[in-house]
């Protein structure tokens, strides 16, 4: 049993408000009056911004970046217009129809205003969301679902392994082992086993919180996910093709129930210090996978889609020049992307500022004109519903916005 | 002098990786302060014959990088992006992983040098390189016996010359492409600066993220470690070491690092003259302290531990014992409350330690290593795995541990068809009969179980288990 689960992947479920008392009772509560809905997904390693909203219409791109620039529109590899002045990497053309019917759109010159370009830093940061604290011990999206539980029962879904700080913190989350024989019972749930666990940690010390939280929240997640058994199985590994399928079935996962409010995803593997490629080559394969995971994430969502808002984003930017190995160094500023029926798309949000060197972040990366947080307030505050104190709990000391990025409900 | 077992026991879960089978009394009757001086000095420790020959019979974990390279018959490493799926279908770049994987393993489980192993842990996850990134694999093993393991114990300076020496961390962190662009080398895929180790160098192996360094310390930093990479010439001839200075890719201008003037005409000497002002710098004293206090004692040590262990660092020009010996002086290293999660690696080697299991078959626990998300020697991003325990408390973990532990109750001794296990009902009479090792709830919970499989579930699958 247990080296056939040896590469099996995560799903992790938030309890509700209930499960924090151990009881069953918030899972059948009153259905959530909104039905709103968010997924963030964390790039983890910095992706290239800049091949992903290409700049094609500026001549400057071309100058500094010899090797790796995207070809301009209507040529072999070119990019996907968008404006006349950006397209979209080639890669990401599954994405192009969300761009015309007005459910995509790009924050530019987005980030932490924090200047680390330590990767381990820099996603700690955009997981507390507290730039330059490193002391919270919590992530945003834990005490998001705090701050929605107050009213609507709601909870968290990730396939993250093990639980990603930033939906760790006081509202219990838990990772659920899954795998192609997800549905067995381990053997820690069942006889003669289960008796002895159940009376070693039937007791109030973490630890045997820990336990009881645990084997609650599988119980909980394997009736309601149990009609799913197929896709489950196959949704374990990781790389490309797993993230397409996780994505499938947060969508669905989400679309069943009003509860399920949150979802997280990583992709890692963006650090592209060498040979990054342009149209093709190992940036545009992944690539390939985001935009076909991003589509099979609105599919599997269905009518839900339009209650849902997408956010993509990482930790920071890379270099606006290329390298000397046709790749790019750790930068600064970068693309967030916003997907979704309510997100006021097909238009570009914030402020670019073009790629001279006076223009660059200490002459060699985008700068930050717009605070991550920013973004994730206002789709906090205009399509969650969250105000005032909630939302100050979420974004600790933090007050601003970047009004007209979604549609408010 | 006898110690108490309790403190022994706490001991043996924090400077080893658990204790063996009749260990616990041992050492008690030895005394802590003899255990430790031997582990501190492990080639005093004879190593238990069998181990030896079994781990002697891995026979590609005594290649050197070069020889691990050339045995693999010299996977064309050029381009890189080519050879990336090549790499992960050849047969013998995996032979080189798995042996010494197993070799890893099996020295944890069954070493009496346990110090040792704890710090090949420690120091191959602070000097991280991922056997899953392009072709590290090859050099996990040469790496682990040529870089870390004999400096271990050992200066700190020796540690770091031989990490930033060795192509499996030049491969790694792309310093074997880092480039003057005005050189006369610059040519083909080797035409540019590339800061990734430079910035790693300092981040994460010696200043540590708030150590005082600038972006213009990443760059100069960046423009000393050109041309020193791996001798690319030997990949395709496969004659030669791999390890290379090239000059005619070096940066030879004048530079100012961490405000020291390195003069123009400077080459390979000016590596070595960077490293030692790394390894001599206060703040590098600082963040290796904090980190070991972090690894041994708790994930926010207390301020006068990590500055005795920082002080001590700088006294002795960076003597890993000496810290150590530092360490194990203070009173902070003895507090048993509150009790720390152990890390997937730390339980699952404990617990085959606890059971005398010998490790011919070594993966079924690399499984279980990757399935609770610390696959072995792959660890994701540079900065290795986290050190902070709280990382690791995750409810669902702690239902995966059960699973294994039911698992190995249940079996003979999965990792071998010979036997190789202490009978579990010794195992059990060994822990109910020594004074403060467990809770009474687990006396309890042991008591009250019909047969031995269930009684050793109680015992292995209990807190004192888990945490530590």
């Amino acid at each position: 049993m247990l080296t056939r689960r040896a590469l099996i992947k995560s799903l992790a479920a938030a309890g509700c408000c209930s499960l924090a008392q151990l009881g069953l009772g918030g899972f059948v509560a009153q259905a959530a009056t909104s039905g709103r809905r968010l997924v963030v997904v964390l790039l983890r390693g910095a992706i290239d911004g800049l091949s992903v909203v290409v700049p094609h219409g500026d001549p400057k791109y071309y100058a500094i970046r010899a090797a790796i620039a995207l070809q301009p529109p209507g040529e072999a590899g070119g990019v996907l217009d968008l404006d006349g002045h950006f397209g979209l990497h080639p890669a990401l053309e599954p994405l192009l129809p969300f761009w015309q019917g007005g459910e995509l759109a790009f924050v530019l010159n987005a980030g932490s205003m924090d200047e680390t370009r330590s990767h381990f830093d820099a996603q700690q940061y955009m997981e507390s969301a507290t730039p330059g604290v490193k002391s919270t011990v919590d992530g945003w999206m834990n005490r998001l679902l705090a701050a929605l539980s107050g009213t609507d029962p709601s909870r968290a879904i990730s396939f993250d392994e093990p639980l990603p700080a930033i939906l760790s913190g006081s509202m219990p989350v838990v990772d659920m082992p899954l795998g192609e024989n997800w549905l067995e019972p381990d053997a820690a749930q069942s006889d003669p086993f289960k008796a002895v666990y159940d009376m070693l940690y039937g007791g109030s010390d973490p630890l045997s919180l820990a336990y009881q939280q645990a084997a609650l929240a599988r119980a909980e997640l394997l009736a309601q996910l149990a009609v799913h058994a197929d896709e489950l199985a196959r949704a374990g590994g990781s790389g490309v093709a797993a993230f397409q399928q996780q994505a499938r079935l947060i969508g669905t996962v989400l679309a069943e129930s009003p509860q399920n409010t949150l979802a997280f995803m990583s992709f890692t593997g963006w650090d592209t210090h060498v040979n990054q490629g342009n149209g093709q080559g190992s940036l545009a394969n992944l690539l390939g996978g985001l935009g076909a995971g991003l589509g099979d994430l609105a599919a599997g969502l269905g009518n839900a889609w339009a209650s849902t808002v997408v956010v993509v984003m990482s930790e920071f930017g890379r270099t606006a020049r290329e390298n000397g190995n046709h790749g790019t160094d750790h930068g600064h500023g970068n693309a967030m992307w916003l997907l979704g029926g309510p997100v006021a798309g097909g238009r570009f949000h914030g402020e670019w500022l073009g790629l001279d060197e006076a223009s660059l972040h200490e002459g060699r990366d985008l700068p930050v004109t717009t605070d991550f947080r920013a973004v994730l307030a206002t789709v906090l505050a205009d399509h969650l519903g969250l105000q005032g104190a909630a939302l100050a709990q979420v974004f600790p000391g933090f007050a601003g916005a970047l009004p007209g990025i979604v549609h408010g409900g | 002098m006898a110690d108490d077992v309790a403190a022994v026991w706490h001991l043996m879960n924090r400077a080893a990786l658990g204790p063996a089978p009749g260990e616990l009394a041992a050492v008690a009757a030895m005394g802590s302060r003899a255990y430790l001086m031997g582990q501190l000095d492990p080639t005093s420790i004879p190593e238990d014959a069998d181990l030896e020959r079994r781990l002697n019979r891995l026979r590609t974990t005594r290649l050197d990088a070069t020889a691990a390279y050339r045995h693999t018959g010299g996977i064309p490493l050029l381009p890189i992006t080519q050879t990336i799926g090549y790499v992960r279908l050849a047969v013998l770049a995996r032979q080189l992983m798995m042996e010494a994987q197993h070799a890893r393993l099996m020295r944890a489980v069954e070493s009496r040098r346990q110090l040792l192993e704890v710090m090949v842990d420690f120091w191959f996850n602070h000097f991280n390189v991922s056997a899953s990134k392009d072709f590290t694999m090859i050099w996990i093993g040469s790496y682990e016996h040529e870089a870390i393991r004999p400096h271990a114990l050992g200066r700190f300076r020796d540690l770091l010359g031989a990490t930033a020496r060795h192509p499996a961390m030049l491969g790694y962190l792309d310093n074997w492409y880092n480039t003057d662009p005005q050189s006369p080398g610059a040519q083909g895929d080797f035409t540019g600066y590339n800061e990734n180790y430079a910035r790693e160098l300092m981040e994460l192996h010696t200043l540590g993220v708030d150590g005082g360094y600038t972006q213009q310390d990443v760059q100069e930093l960046t423009r000393i470690l050109t041309g020193w990479g791996i001798n690319t010439l030997a990949l395709i001839t496969k004659v030669g070491d791999l390890f290379q200075f090239d000059e005619s890719r070096h940066d030879f201008g004048a530079k100012t690092f961490l405000g020291v003037p390195f003069p123009q005409g400077g080459g390979a000497d000016e590596v070595e003259r960077a490293l030692d002002i790394l390894a001599r710098h206060p703040a590098t004293a600082r963040h290796i302290a904090l980190r070991l206090a972090r690894y041994f004692v708790a994930d926010q040590p207390p301020e006068d531990l990590v500055t005795a262990l920082a002080q001590v660092f700088m006294e002795t020009d960076g003597d890993i014992r000496a810290v150590l010996a530092a360490l194990f002086d203070h009173a902070a290293f003895w507090e048993r409350s509150p009790p720390r999660l152990r890390t997937p690696y730390q339980w699952l080697i404990g617990l085959c330690r606890t059971m005398g299991l010998r490790v011919d078959n070594h993966r079924p626990l690399l499984g279980v290593l990757a399935q609770q998300g610390m696959p072995l020697h792959d660890a994701p991003q540079p900065n290795g795995y986290s050190l902070e325990r709280s990382f690791w408390f995750k409810p669902a973990a702690v239902l995966a541990r059960l699973d294994v532990v039911s698992w190995f109750a249940a079996n003979g001794n999965p990792l071998s068809r010979r036997e190789g296990r202490v009978q579990r009902s010794e195992l059990v009479q060994e822990y109910l009969h020594e004074p403060g090792v467990l809770s009474e709830r687990t006396k309890i919970v042991i008591a009250a179980q019909s047969d031995d499989m269930l009684r050793i579930c109680a015992l292995l699958g209990g807190p004192e288990w888990m945490m530590t």
